[in-house]
């Protein structure tokens, strides 16, 4: 039983306190609804009643939702239809209760559990950090299907629940009494006082409930644009245009919670919520929705994972750190560092260094005061942790120290065993290299096992992903250490095996390189970036190259071609673009495109001129590339690395690859990552292509040999695998 | 005999001129860095410190009690207690012997003490009609009511009170510093030559010395905010190329029709911050530490405002009586510059038989000061003078100018604002 009814007949005031048995949260799986469907027939016909009250008896939580699993498992669009209209029916019957209803909102009230409190009359909310309250579905794929599209416009007016729904946003207290979503707020320490008042109240002061309903009366100026079929007509057209360029209609979700809020406005509540569960069918058996809830899982898991397996181990904090380098990436990760008031020593050789890793970490905070996420006396103290040094004061402190200083294994070396005497016995030394082997690095050191691969992607400030590489002698400690501590920072560790490019640039440069082929064998960088930008990649590889810089970007690729042969062979055109006329991209103002400061990148027409003498030179006749064949080409042999990497035990849980690639290149969250697209796409044939494109354009596209595997059991990589 | 302070080891930033280099660092940021970077040298283990105790003279309203800012920016953990002393330009060597004090009293073993001083950020104030402008706004309730208050204000009321002008000058005598300092100049009879040749002096020894690399040991660089583009390591006040001509150029200041004290044989006004780890000789050996040096006796003394710049004789008197010392016991010296006629004037005193007599119930003068020994990498003049940082600098300067020259024992003294002098007797060995 996961509902406690506990009825005051002399007040009469019954309360149902949920508390999902044998779990951390509440959530309203179909058991619990059909719990809940009966405690409110039998309160619905007894006349004693005045008022019904849900509470949580979760510490934070008041109803996480519905169960996701369920969802999850929805394959028809008539199970999904049945599935939500049950949930439905089951919440209005809250509505239709003879006597007012008032949800306690003790913590996180969301998606089902939000649709939950809209169907109350009354709602009031703690002020704990963790209580917020909002309809995330759509980043879930699915449209909120308990009544929430229905019931949320109606109660704070449409603006402000498209904004909420659209963009999936999850509100703290404060900002959902200013946008009257809940009526008031409670302090949570004195939690049962206010409740109890409250309670008395609405039971015996008619003003008092007046004055709760007065209060959510929308003000003029909202009830002139959003009461009327013009202004609605404008909102929703707004909405419409935001979503197109925020999604590029990729997600299908919002524009279905968009498509049906618009269709409600004039509907009777039954109609309405009719309307709500046909949309919901719809979008829930959707490969997007499965993908995104994957993705979801995915994530979840991964907050959980250790990085190793025996339980044994206890990760230690790390209070003490420096960095070495003070370069772009040094400087990002001090500043990463002090954000999260970690004190920092920021060493390099020279202090006119140590001023740029200065310069880096203050553009972050001032990007952040830009957005008001800090005030600047926060900037001054979280500065104060930064300590810049030329020399080695203080190592006998450290207790881990980040090495970001220049791609080269001989450099690397040297600082390591250099910095590794001045350093205390339990201290770790992590390399920030995007491709050098941490087991090569931690040779000639004399605690190799304190040594790892933490692999930070640049900018520090926006990308979330860490790869954590532990060479052949990296101590389980040493690991279960790091990855501590790339989640303290805010950060998703994912631990990958020590390869060149280990796994993210491995996978992710060949496609640049092959777009680089099919550039020079008669492709034209515009229509190539745009095919990727519709595959849904957040650039086109030309773009992200200018972006990354080509001089990185090249640097990566000869490793990769040095340790993989022929099958990552540089692509011919990079010699006259990087060697020959010196294009870097961005920073240097000019690479595939011109970087012309306050004006959008314009194709550098230059490049047309280079292809043609490199054509003529080695003898190719162009060829035309279409859409599919370009796509192809790019994601497949992505697709193809990423099997070699799981065969290779590089990565070994499929789903940490998918989100590594989406955390690490942006790619696409409704493919749901490579493996997964592969798998949506049908292992057979994509396997068939990869056959296909070896044929016409070479080996590196033959299909790796647990791909032909898959195919041929007709498995995928993420059967009966709930991760 | 009581045991003496061990000086495990100082730091402190350059020394910039204020509206220079460093302006835009506050103090408690400034401060900060240092205290960070001695915890980093000293390599102590930051659960041992008990206290940190700095000095400064003017308190930013958004740092008040700028010593636990500090001690919290620094790294140091909440449970360490700190606070900020004030004996204004003694303030650096007041945390010092606060310290000092605390130890021998038992409470605690090990301080950081230190001072800061940020004289670029010192504000400009409404006055009192404005602030009560100001307040009566805020009481008013109706339009009426606010308008009529609106209308008592003049344009006078905008006119600044500009702080660190009010800081300088001295509330019972009336007296800017820089007249004090006149005061003694007539009193003494210096002329203007005597005060600028001594002006000069202190350029060229510090500028020797700065190029020797004698002060680099002692300061940390300090990365300069708002952008972080430049990095200041040294003081920045220093003229080598300083000469008798450019001073005689100069118009005096303070009196402008018959003085003698111009902005060049003044110390200038300064930004600056600097940091110590002290705790008593036998903990140091315990803990392994071979210190800088050692704090073995202190006299603070007091006399009439409008003379303060005789500070160092009366303090100087007071140690002798205290300690037993000599002035043939001092190596060296330093006596902080805040006037050169001051300096000139002090000079004078120290070696005046009739001054010991007349002020000091002594029948003979306290002691020639032998000017080899004074001040040997010049002074205030060339590198400036952030009051609260002053007595930390000449503290550290001491010690290693001591052991640079392998002598050992040092007084340091300063002339305090409101009539006090400080005077410390040091030790290497």
């Amino acid at each position: 039983m996961n509902f406690k009814l506990s009825t005051n007949t002399e007040t009469g005031v019954a309360t149902l306190l949920f508390d999902f048995e044998n779990e951390k949260i509440n959530k309203l799986d179909g058991k619990t609804l059909l719990e809940l469907k009966e405690h409110l027939t039998a309160l619905a016909s007894d006349k004693s009643m005045k008022l019904l009250v849900f509470e949580s008896a979760k510490k934070g939580i008041f109803i996480a939702g519905a169960d996701i699993n369920e969802i999850k498992d929805i394959r028809g669009k008539e199970e999904a239809y049945e599935k939500a209209r049950f949930g439905q029916q089951v919440l209005h019957q809250i509505a239709l209760l003879p006597f007012p209803s008032l949800a306690v909102i003790n913590g996180a009230c969301v998606g089902g559990g939000c649709e939950l409190a809209l169907a109350c009359d009354y709602r009031i909310i703690s002020d704990d950090k963790k209580s917020v309250i909002g309809l995330p579905e759509v980043s879930l794929g699915i449209i909120p299907g308990f009544g929430g599209c229905v019931r949320l416009p109606k109660l704070i007016g449409l603006q402000a629940a498209l904004q909420l729904i659209l963009a999936a946003k999850v509100i703290a207290a404060k900002k959902a009494l200013r946008l009257k979503l809940v009526d008031a707020i409670y302090n949570h320490t004195l939690d049962r006082a206010f409740i109890d008042d409250f309670i008395n109240s609405l039971l015996t002061e008619p003003l008092f409930v007046k004055k709760i309903i007065q209060k959510r009366n929308k003000p003029f100026a909202q009830k002139l644009l959003e009461d009327n079929v013009f202004g609605q007509k404008l909102i929703f057209k707004k909405a419409h245009q935001n979503l197109l360029a925020k999604t590029k209609g990729h997600y299908p979700a919002p524009f279905k919670a968009l498509q049906v809020i618009e269709s409600i406005t004039d509907m009777s509540i039954d109609d309405a919520l009719e309307e709500e569960l046909r949309g919901f069918s719809e979008v829930a058996i959707t490969d997007i929705s499965k993908n995104l809830i994957q993705l979801f899982f995915t994530s979840e898991a991964l907050k959980k994972e250790t990085g190793i397996n025996d339980n044994s181990i206890t990760p230690q904090v790390m209070n003490k750190t420096a960095v070495l380098g003070a370069g772009v990436m040094g400087g990002g990760i001090a500043w990463l560092f002090s954000n999260k008031d970690i004190n920092v020593r920021l060493k390099d050789i020279e202090w006119g260094a140590v001023a740029k890793g200065y310069q880096t970490a203050n553009l972050y905070y001032q990007q952040m005061k830009k957005f008001r996420k800090i005030k600047p006396n926060q900037i001054r103290y979280k500065m104060n942790h930064i300590a810049g040094c030329v020399n080695y004061n203080g190592f006998q402190q450290i207790d881990l120290v980040v090495e970001a200083v220049v791609e080269n294994i001989k450099v690397k070396k040297m600082v390591l065993a250099e910095v590794e005497a001045q350093l205390p016995e339990h201290a770790i030394l992590a390399s920030n290299t995007s491709s050098l082997s941490i087991t090569e690095m931690a040779e000639g050191l004399k605690r190799p096992e304190n040594m790892i691969g933490m692999h930070f992607f640049n900018p520090v400030n926006r990308m979330p992903l860490v790869e954590i590489i532990p060479g052949e002698k990296t101590s389980q400690q040493t690991i279960a250490n790091t990855v501590k501590l790339a989640k303290q920072l805010g950060k998703t560790p994912i631990v990958v095996g020590n390869c060149a490019g280990f796994l993210v640039n491995r996978i992710l440069i060949p496609m640049l390189n092959e777009a680089a082929l099919i550039l020079q064998e008669g492709g034209n960088v515009l229509a190539i970036d745009k095919s990727i930008e519709a595959f849904g990649l957040p650039m086109g590889p030309f773009v992200l190259a200018d972006e990354v810089g080509i001089d990185i970007g090249f640097h990566v690729a000869t490793i990769l071609e040095e340790a993989y042969g022929p099958r990552m062979k540089v692509a011919g055109i990079f010699h006259p673009i990087f060697n020959e006329e010196k294009l870097l991209g961005k920073k240097s103002g000019t690479g595939f495109y011109q970087h012309i400061k306050k004006s959008a990148p314009r194709y550098n027409k230059n490049i047309d001129t280079l292809l043609t003498f490199y054509r003529s030179e080695n003898n190719i006749s162009p060829q035309q590339f279409n859409h599919e064949q370009i796509v192809d080409r790019c994601i497949l042999v992505m697709v193809n690395e990423a099997v070699r990497c799981l065969e290779e035990g590089i990565i070994t849980n499929p789903a940490y690859l998918d989100m590594a690639m989406l955390m690490g290149t942006g790619f696409p969250a409704f493919h749901g990552g490579l493996l997964k697209y592969a798998d949506n796409r049908g292992l057979k044939n994509v396997c068939d292509t990869l056959t296909k494109l070896s044929a016409l354009y070479g080996e590196r596209f033959s299909p790796a040999q647990l791909l032909i595997d898959k195919a041929n059991n007709q498995q995928t990589f993420y059967e009966g695998d709930a991760q | 005999m009581k045991e003496r302070l061990a000086i495990v080891e100082g730091i402190r930033s350059p020394f910039c001129k204020a509206g220079s280099e460093m302006a835009s660092i506050a103090p408690d940021d400034l401060g900060a860095v240092i205290v960070k970077e001695l915890l980093a040298k000293t390599d102590i283990d930051v659960r041992l410190i008990d206290e940190l105790i700095m000095g400064n003279v003017g308190q930013p309203s958004n740092a008040c009690n700028i010593a636990r800012v500090v001690a919290l920016k620094a790294g140091l953990p909440e449970d360490l207690i700190a606070y900020t002393v004030h004996r204004n330009c003694a303030s650096g060597m007041q945390s010092i012997t606060t310290g000092f004090e605390k130890l021998l009293a038992g409470s605690g073993e090990i301080v950081i003490a230190g001072g800061t001083e940020s004289m670029s950020q010192y504000p400009l104030k409404f006055g009192s009609k404005m602030t009560k402008l100001f307040g009566d706004l805020m009481k008013a309730k109706t339009t009426p009511q606010k308008l009529s208050t609106l209308a008592q204000f003049r344009p006078a009321y905008l006119k600044p009170i500009i702080s660190i002008v009010e800081g300088l000058t001295d509330p019972i005598c009336g007296l800017n510093m820089g007249q004090t300092a006149e005061v003694l100049a007539r009193e003494f009879s210096i002329s203007r030559a005597e005060q600028d040749s001594y002006a000069l002096n202190s350029h060229l020894k510090a500028a020797s010395a700065q190029q020797s690399g004698f002060f680099e040991d002692e300061i940390h660089p300090i990365l300069l905010p708002p952008h972080y583009n430049n990095v200041q390591t040294t003081d920045n006040s220093i003229r080598p190329d300083q000469s008798l001509e450019k001073l005689a150029k100069l118009r005096p200041f303070f009196d402008r029709s018959a003085g003698t004290i111009t902005v060049a044989n003044a110390c200038p006004i300064t930004d600056g911050a600097g940091a110590v780890l002290v705790m008593l000789e036998s903990k140091a050996k315990a803990l392994g530490y071979k210190p800088l040096g050692y704090l073995r006796d202190y006299a603070y003394a007091g006399l009439g405002p409008d003379r303060m710049g005789l500070g160092p004789v009366y303090a100087t008197s007071k140690l002798l009586d205290k300690s037993g010392l000599s002035m043939s016991d001092f190596d060296l010296i330093e006596l902080n510059e805040a006037f050169a006629a001051q300096v000139i004037a002090n000079e004078r005193a120290f070696a005046s038989d009739l001054f010991s007599q007349t002020y000091l119930n002594k029948d003979k003068a306290i002691g020639a000061i032998d000017s080899d020994k004074l001040n040997v990498h010049g002074g205030a003049i060339a590198l400036g003078h952030p009051v609260g940082a002053t007595g930390t600098r000449l503290v550290i300067t001491m010690l290693k100018a001591l052991r640079a020259k392998k002598q050992n024992c040092g007084l340091v003294t300063l002339c305090i604002g409101g009539g006090q002098g400080a005077a410390l007797a040091l030790e290497v060995e």
